[in-house]
């Protein structure tokens, strides 16, 4: 015996909601050790390090002035008894998966923002639960909660874009964790400043300041091709596509899908480091970039992959004063061999860097292929080099990432161990 | 038009993922069957799972309506729509009504 379900008309009108972990790494922490529940908890990275910064802190701990990204130094000095917890950051990427589990259980089309936001396009859902998405909402902040101890602010609206800001402006800073922004409503975001509004940083609002555009209703009601001119005029380049993407802000116009396979096809494989300090020669540059290659042949391996574009990238330490470069190179022969992904990575660098510090560097693999067919080229030894890093692989599957590693990683500007800790920067 | 303005565009340009999280979710996406699946898909032969397979390719190409049966517990449960995609590495098929259909539930299939 079965029971039939027959597809039913999707509403013209979409409703997407974009869901936001409160404090989110903070949370997880005070989830998981009730004993520190009602203290001022921050998650903060290594104190001896750069990266010892506040990634996240709890309410509690925001109340006395603690803020995100500032030095545990500032923090502790404004919070003394501030719980300070080092990052788990394989606990939270499950906490999260936890959270995508819970939007699936109520729509199929759930897509990851980041490791705290989700979209979730919930239209069907509310014919067929046949509730508002206000109740919907609020039964899924109820469900998360209950399930991982998570504080999560909802927007809601017609698309994600609307979604987005309808959380940022709004659901996090309301009682009720919850706000919709519909074209009735839409207005009052309007009289919110510009850097209030996804997409806009302090540059942005600047140039936009000197064209007499102070709110993000003055952006909406701004004609675009006004915004064009006056932008292209104030920067001396062609910046339509960018002005455009911010009238279109400005006015909740997106069409964008929620889009659940985002992640189905791999693009590239790509691993980045912040250094503890500026590196400024090239030979200790090098040596990262060696590393960074060398992480990123054993995965493309791993993934039976190998790629045909190598990108290199490099930024200064001073984020309000840009420096550095993103910049790629097609290879000959695709490719998952160390040496010869570090070889063009060390070309991409010598062609590009302009000798400021360096403070971050990337190393990416793209246009991804399967390594089934290897491609022989004459002379070289290429399967040699190859069953090498392979067994290179195997050693470092059972002892450990550091087991064995290339000569310049025992030198002083290495980076690997560092690397080898941490996700995303910051500890496992 | 530039791909910041078409499709999910904005989004795919700034989205912050971490590569650990974003393996995780592929990964996630090809899990084997749990131990709890129903037991009238446990209980389907070789033979069966091949003919379901034909059906589904044959459906995919038709573009012709079906009905799906999904092992369920307490009873199956019937959909019925046009696949239009098959995600090989999620091992999933997609109807018209945007619905993802996981190939390890599915135990029957109807023109």
């Amino acid at each position: 015996m079965s029971a039939t379900i027959r597809p039913f008309a999707r509403p013209a009108k979409r409703t997407i909601l974009l869901a936001d972990c409160q404090s989110f790494y903070a949370s997880v922490e005070k989830a998981a050790n009730p004993g520190i529940r009602n203290k001022p908890v921050a998650v903060a990275g290594d104190p001896k390090r750069r990266s010892g910064i506040i990634l996240a802190a709890c309410p509690a701990a925001k109340a006395q002035g603690v803020t995100t990204a500032e030095s545990l130094r500032d923090a502790v000095k404004k919070c003394p008894d501030l719980v300070v917890v080092l990052p788990r950051m394989q606990h939270y990427i499950e906490t999260s998966l936890h959270i995508s589990s819970i939007l699936e259980s109520f729509t199929d089309l759930v897509e990851p923002f980041s490791i705290d936001e989700q979209f979730a396009d919930i239209t069907s859902s509310l014919v067929r639960f046949g509730c508002t998405a206000e109740e919907l909402a609020r039964h899924i902040r109820m469900r998360v909660l209950k399930e991982t101890g998570i504080n999560t602010r909802i927007g809601v609206s017609e698309n994600k874009i609307l979604a987005k800001i309808a959380c940022d402006i709004f659901a996090k800073k309301n009682e009720a964790g919850i706000h919709e922004i519909t074209r009735g409503n839409i207005y009052e975001m309007w009289a919110h400043p510009l850097n209030k509004m996804f997409g806009i940083g302090t540059r942005t609002m600047m140039h936009l300041h000197k064209i007499g555009i102070r709110t993000i209703g003055d952006l909406a009601q701004t004609p675009l091709e006004t915004l064009r001119r006056k932008m292209r005029a104030l920067l001396g380049r062609n910046t339509d596509i960018w002005s455009e993407v911010l009238w279109r802000t400005a006015n909740g116009l997106d069409e964008s899908p929620v889009n659940p396979d985002a992640f189905d096809g791999q693009k590239g494989i790509g691993r980045q480091t912040t250094l503890p300090v500026d590196y400024h020669s090239a030979e200790d540059i090098h040596v990262v970039l060696l590393e960074l290659a060398a992480l990123v042949c054993e995965r493309a391996r791993k993934k039976h992959y190998q790629g045909a574009v190598v990108s290199v990238g490099v930024q200064g330490a001073d984020f309000d004063k840009p420096t550095g470069f993103n910049r790629q190179m097609k290879l000959d022969v695709p490719t998952n061999i160390t040496r010869e992904v570090y070889a063009a990575a060390k070309q991409v660098f010598a062609k590009h860097w302009n000798g400021l510090p360096v403070r971050k560097v990337w190393v990416q693999l793209g246009s991804l292929l399967s390594d089934e067919a290897v491609q022989l080229t004459l002379f070289d030894d290429r399967h040699r080099q190859l069953v090498l890093e392979q067994t290179m692989d195997g050693i470092r599957d059972v002892y450990g990432p550091t087991a064995i590693f290339y000569g310049s990683s025992a030198s002083r500007s290495a980076q690997l161990t560092n690397i080898a800790r941490k996700i995303g920067g910051h500890l496992k | 038009m530039s791909k910041k303005l078409q499709g999910n565009g904005l989004f795919e340009s700034s989205r912050m993922m971490l590569f650990e999280h974003r393996d995780a979710l592929i990964a996630r996406g090809r899990e084997p069957i749990p131990a709890t699946t129903p037991s009238a898909r446990r209980a389907l032969d070789d033979q069966r799972r091949e003919e379901i397979a034909a059906r589904l390719g044959a459906a995919l190409s038709h573009g012709a309506p079906v009905r799906l049966t999904l092992a369920a517990e307490p009873e199956n449960v019937t959909l019925e729509g046009v696949l239009v995609r098959y995600d090989a590495a999620g091992r999933r098929v997609r109807l018209d009504s945007g619905q993802w259909i996981k190939l390890d539930q599915l135990v029957d299939i109807d023109e």
